[in-house]
């Protein structure tokens, strides 16, 4: 069985044990711009690289969703 | 990758309430469905509590793929309002744009009149999307 992987919601696989450090390395995600849940619930940065995850584990990656208006926007251009 | 983005009438009124409701601060949140119809909006709390930027809450926004897998739906896109500015991406959306395989919804109250437009944001590049809109109010769970 492979380990279950969730990225914004979307299943994905992955042979496990693996470290999240490396699991991301895998998924070409940065984690600067992700927050990473472990069987639900959230795992600090700093224990990407100590935390290996398995075949019996559920790993939900919320990637990032962030932006804004900015103030790079003229207010007459609509 | 979303193609199409049909939104019904009775959803878009919920992103222009939302909108309105949280003016001047910024609001966000997520779209669901099937095959490019959004059925369902997911209004999350805007973790930056700004009015010019936005940036979902990690755990509400896990909450929210939870259930949108129990109801057999899949994230469409993401949307957040410019409460002054206009309904295109800034720098700043294509700069934080971490999930190329959604679309980013923005609802202008700059204007007279809402104005809400999807893209795809991919690559450092945005390309409009077409919303068809429609009148299907089915937004049942």
């Amino acid at each position: 069985m492979a380990l279950r992987v969730y990225i914004n919601g979307r299943r994905d696989e992955t042979e496990g044990p693996i470290s999240v450090t490396d699991l991301l390395a895998s998924k070409k995600i940065r984690p600067e711009v992700c927050t990473v849940a472990v069987n639900r619930a959230v795992l600090p940065r700093e224990e990407y690289a100590a935390t290996t995850v398995g075949d019996t584990d559920e790993v939900e990656i919320m990637l990032q969703m962030a932006g804004g208006a900015g103030v790079d926007w003229r207010s007459d251009d609509r | 990758m979303i193609e199409r983005l049909e939104i019904p009438a009775a959803i878009l009124g919920e992103l222009t309430a939302h909108a309105r409701s949280g003016a001047p601060l910024e609001v966000c949140g997520l779209l669901a469905g099937r095959e490019g119809r959004v059925e369902r909006s997911y209004p999350l709390t805007n973790a930056a509590a700004r009015e010019d930027f936005f940036a979902l809450d990690p755990l509400e926004q896990m909450a929210a793929y939870r259930a949108m897998r129990e109801a057999d739906r899949e994230c469409l896109a993401v949307y957040h309002s410019h409460p002054a500015t206009p309904a295109r991406p800034s720098a700043e959306d294509i700069a934080n744009a971490n999930d190329p395989e959604v679309a980013y919804v923005i609802v202008s109250l700059s204007g007279p009149e809402p104005n809400i437009r999807a893209f795809h944001i991919r690559d450092d590049t945005s390309h409009e999307l077409t919303i068809h809109e429609t009148t299907d109010e089915d937004t049942e769970d």
